[in-house]
């Protein structure tokens, strides 16, 4: 049954209907056309010749890898990293921010190719761990220059009973197809979260976010967007890296037109919406 | 050249006249090295214009002949369009040493890093600076699965990736591109890793449509045959000019053992003793 269908339950049933309702109402659908699908499954023709570099060993960041059991262990890591964050700011508890993310669960779902079989609220808990995650983890990557005192003080790493997840795992992991965000849902927590003025704080996400793929990045990183630009432009982090290693230059040959334009339109429009 | 056996139309004559084992064969042979022949087959193809149906009569020919045993190789049955679009699918390129022979200078690229380039009249080869540690080879592989899901019209970076697969077929390789600064000192991968890194890429499943570099694997593949031939020249008139010393001693013993052999024969009968009757 399971595999015929993508439901499990009847209940799933009554959260596909709301789901679907949700897409077609007025206020959502005309956005909704204009989210990019962004974050795939691999198929197996692509991931047959070394299966494991697309299975995340490690973190697990997106509902696609979420509840997966040989994950789930570091599940703790991550809830105990997301806190640490949370407390820097002082402002809100998860729950507080899980609520703030609400009407966005229509949005998060369109970036994903897969049906995502998980109540709304289920999902943007997922979501809000995981970016919140990875906000720790990125902030080490911050200029110090740039950002002056912006989330100076967190944590190097979290520890667990003397335990540190390698760093080098959790890069490996996060950069892979299956596993990854919306970078608007990172942006979201920390407008929500911090008290910079917004573009500032896209800034410097902005910052750790390129800092990050240039030092991570297989090929030599020659022309960089600006900060801001990183953000808006860019659907998640495997998508800034492939934007930057495969630099404009050639991107102007490409057979598709006008494809970037309209890629900046729309993303645009998803800050309209969720920035305000 | 004897290896486009199963291009040219000249060489289908020699086919014919073989039987059908050994044609088998040669196929057999051929299918080992097709990889390295394809760049000189789409070249060929221009000469051979006037002479590309005669020339797939006889191959057709040898099909028939030879598809009777089972042991033998697809390529031959491959018509001229599938033929084209192997030499696309396939990264056919001489290795970093075998260009490096022929005087291909590698540098690293500046400006955009699929903006890949050869410089013909310098013999320059442009390559973006790879930078490679325990990640690179998780990140790469998942650059080009994101790449083929997102915009298979254009798979750049999955071209790239087949490009360097090309050119590193040996730690040799990997060691002269350390050298040039391709693979950048920062690496931290040992030449070993980096070369199974390399030709552990996969095959790219489609098309990729990347005609800007596709053209760049051309030239360089032309501007290797060309040398490699020039060289062949030169070398051969060097090997000739350095043995010339020899060669002037090997011919003054020769002239000098004529002259005492009309010597010899001037005094004696030498008709009468070469006659053996």
């Amino acid at each position: 049954m399971a595999s015929l269908s993508i439901f499990n339950s009847e209940s799933d049933e009554d959260c596909w209907v709301i789901q679907i309702n949700d897409m077609v109402s007025e206020s959502h659908f005309s956005i909704l056309q204009k989210i990019p699908v962004c974050i795939f499954h691999v198929p197996k023709s692509l991931s047959r010749g070394k299966p494991e570099a697309f299975s995340p060993h490690l973190v697990a960041i997106g509902p696609y890898t979420h509840f997966r059991p040989e994950l789930y262990p570091t599940e703790r890591f991550k809830i105990f990293a997301a806190k640490a964050v949370l407390d820097h700011f002082k402002k809100h508890e998860l729950k507080q921010v899980v609520q703030e993310f609400h009407d966005t669960a229509t949005f998060i779902r369109a970036s994903y190719h897969k049906y995502l079989d998980l109540k709304d609220e289920t999902l943007l808990y997922t979501v809000a761990i995981d970016a919140l995650f990875l906000l720790n983890f990125f902030h080490n990557y911050l200029n110090e220059k740039l950002s002056g005192s912006f989330m100076r003080g967190l944590g190097d790493q979290i520890q667990l009973r003397g335990l540190t997840l390698t760093k080098d795992a959790i890069v490996r992991d996060i950069l892979m197809v299956e596993n990854q965000i919306p970078i608007y849902s990172l942006l979201k927590i920390l407008l929500f979260e911090s008290s910079e003025p917004p573009h500032s704080v896209q800034e410097y996400l902005g910052s750790m976010l390129l800092s990050f793929c240039q030092q991570h990045s297989p090929l030599k990183i020659t022309h960089s967007p600006t900060c801001s630009e990183a953000v808006s432009n860019h659907c998640h982090l495997l998508d800034l890296m492939y934007h930057l290693v495969v630099s404009d230059a050639v991107k102007s040959e490409t057979p598709i037109p006008d494809k970037s334009e309209e890629g900046m339109c729309k993303l645009s429009l998803y800050f309209n919406l969720n920035i305000t | 050249m004897v290896i486009n056996i199963n291009s040219t139309a000249g060489s289908s004559a020699v086919q014919k006249s073989a039987n059908s084992e050994a044609i088998a064969i040669s196929f057999n042979k051929v299918k080992g090295v097709l990889c390295w022949t394809v760049g000189s087959i789409k070249k060929l193809k221009d000469v051979n214009i006037p002479l590309a149906k005669p020339f797939k009569r006889q191959l057709d020919r040898v099909i028939k002949v030879s598809s009777q045993l089972d042991d033998l190789s697809s390529n031959p049955n491959l018509s001229e369009e599938e033929e084209e679009e192997e030499t696309q699918m396939i990264m056919n390129i001489p290795c970093v040493r075998e260009l490096d022979s022929v005087g291909v200078r590698f540098q690293p690229l500046e400006g955009g890093n699929m903006a890949i380039e050869f410089d013909e009249n310098k013999g320059i080869f442009y390559l973006p600076v790879v930078k490679l540690d325990v990640n690179s080879e998780v990140i790469i592989r998942n650059l080009v699965a994101y790449e083929a899901l997102t915009q298979p019209d254009f798979l750049i970076f999955t071209r790239y990736t087949e490009l360097m697969k090309g050119i590193v077929d040996t730690v040799e390789d990997v060691k002269l591109l350390v050298k040039a600064g391709i693979i950048g000192s920062s690496s931290t991968l040992s030449v070993e890793e980096t070369e199974e890194l390399f030709n552990g890429m996969n095959k790219s499943i489609a098309p990729t449509k990347t005609q800007k570099l596709d053209e760049t694997i051309t030239k360089v593949n032309k501007y290797y045959d060309y040398k490699r031939k020039s060289n062949f020249f030169r070398v051969s008139i060097d090997y000739v000019y350095r043995s010339w010393k020899q060669l002037t001693l090997l011919a003054t013993f020769f002239l000098l053992a004529m002259t005492a052999i009309e010597t010899v024969c001037s005094a004696y009968d030498c008709k009468g003793y070469f006659d053996t009757k």
